[in-house]
């Protein structure tokens, strides 16, 4: 099933916060005073909340309405698109890192702009298959900069669509290929080869149940609106 | 089953951070049996004492109550309850339309420990889960609160049941553990409806 891709483009959110949400426990406090944390989601799954997104066009406010219509407070998903290129590893040219060239969007049209640059910006592949819930994986950056911790990417899995993963920790690098650690633990099990998204990783979601209205706007004076919208990870 | 966790699992339940996971495998009476865990995402279970391959566990992220599940001792019965909410309204039809299957189900509940990379944990033997818990469905249940699907299923172990046959005995082995030389009940084990039983020596 073609999911809906989140028109990133036309809802530009003032800030977002994506993050890896853990189910943590306290397993008591002892006669000492210490505390047992316990685990036991597994690894989590993701959480991102857009906050800020001034709709002040006719547009934008239909967009808005005809969005949250479509998802049905949360039973349907859509591919949501991250916009993090300033933390991205995009090559540079004489310590300059190139910028992308955005492809033309039409307002008017809610549902079928493209997602991504005109010309890819860094290609990278994963070296060896990986195992499924493996959360140490072989990057090869073929075009783009060195890997650091703390990027974001994602796989376009074939059973269960775009996961993101951030990269925890850089463990070992060898030319243009880096050891690294990720999470969350690797959604699906992928083949040597497989392409990883740098550029504009994006991740299956769902409306967080409880904030299922938040997409439709209270709009002021007729014509302008604003709205918080929070995401989360769709299995 | 052993009942010896390895060194490495001791490490970390005498630790301050435990990364466990709850996996859930119960057999229908079709012969399909349902594989869950607690966590997010699919697992691949490798071949244990209830799978003989590696099976996927599908991790819904919705058992959203375990209970306290104590060590069967000397037959002691016990009796506990699962739930699970926020399900969908298939699953929620499940506990309804499906009972026939779920009623006398072998419930198997494992436990499985990660290391700091999230990566399973050899737990007891060589395998990475540990059985903790085995028990018979008897009741499912759904309800719907007006926003949200909750299923249930109750369930006991071996020793709790409650329905009894009509016809019970004693067995020779109970007969002579109360009287060593006393043969009155050898012959019990031919006794089926419909015979006749000559006693006596």
């Amino acid at each position: 099933m073609t999911l809906p891709v989140w028109p990133w483009r036309l809802l530009l959110p003032a800030s977002q916060k994506t993050r890896l949400v853990n189910q943590a426990i306290s397993g008591g406090i002892s006669i000492a005073g210490m505390t047992q944390t316990i685990v036991s989601s597994g690894g989590g799954h993701w959480v991102s909340d857009l906050s800020g997104i001034n709709l002040q066009t006719p547009d934008q406010i239909r967009c808005a309405r005809a969005w949250s219509a479509l998802l049905d407070a949360g039973a349907t998903s859509l591919v949501l698109p991250f916009w993090d290129l300033a933390q991205a590893p995009r090559p540079t040219i004489g310590g300059v890192a190139v910028k992308p060239s955005l492809p033309a969007i039409t307002a008017s049209d809610y549902f079928n702009n493209p997602v991504g640059f005109t010309t890819a910006l860094m290609s990278s592949t994963c070296i060896g298959a990986v195992a499924l819930r493996a959360t140490s994986m072989v990057i090869n950056i073929a075009t783009g900069s060195a890997l650091c911790g703390g990027e974001y990417f994602s796989i376009n899995h074939a059973g269960c669509g775009w996961r993101l993963y951030r990269i925890a920790q850089v463990t070992a690098v060898s030319g243009s290929q880096y050891t690294c650690t990720i999470r969350p633990p690797l959604r699906e099990a992928i083949a040597t080869g497989t392409a990883l998204e740098f550029d504009v990783p994006r991740c299956t979601m769902k409306l967080v149940a409880g904030r299922s209205d938040s997409l439709d706007p209270d709009v002021g004076l007729g014509r302008f609106g604003k709205v918080d919208v929070a995401f989360e990870e769709a299995f | 089953m052993s009942t010896s966790f390895s060194s490495a699992a001791q490490t970390q339940l005498l630790g301050g951070t435990i990364r466990p996971a709850i996996f859930f495998r119960m057999a229908l009476n079709d012969g399909s049996v349902i594989r869950l865990w607690g966590g997010v995402g699919d697992f691949s279970l490798p071949a244990n004492a209830f799978d003989a391959a590696a099976q996927t566990y599908r991790g819904l992220g919705q058992i959203n109550d375990i209970p306290v599940m104590q060590q069967l001792l000397g037959g002691a019965a016990e009796r506990v309850s699962f739930t699970m909410s926020g399900v969908d309204a298939t699953t929620a039809a499940l506990a309804d339309s499906e009972a026939n299957l779920v009623r006398g189900a072998q419930i198997q509940v494992g436990l499985v420990l990660f290391d700091n990379g999230w990566q399973p944990l050899t737990i007891t033997g060589s395998s990475i889960i540990r059985w903790c818990a085995e028990y018979e469905a008897d009741s499912p249940g759904g309800a719907h609160d007006g926003t949200r699907w909750t299923i249930s299923l109750s369930a006991a172990s071996a020793f709790s049941g409650r329905r009894r046959s009509l016809i019970s005995r004693y067995t020779p082995q109970d007969q002579r553990k109360r009287s060593a030389t006393d043969a009155f009940c050898d012959k019990t084990p031919q006794i089926s409806v419909g015979t006749s039983i000559l006693f006596g020596p």
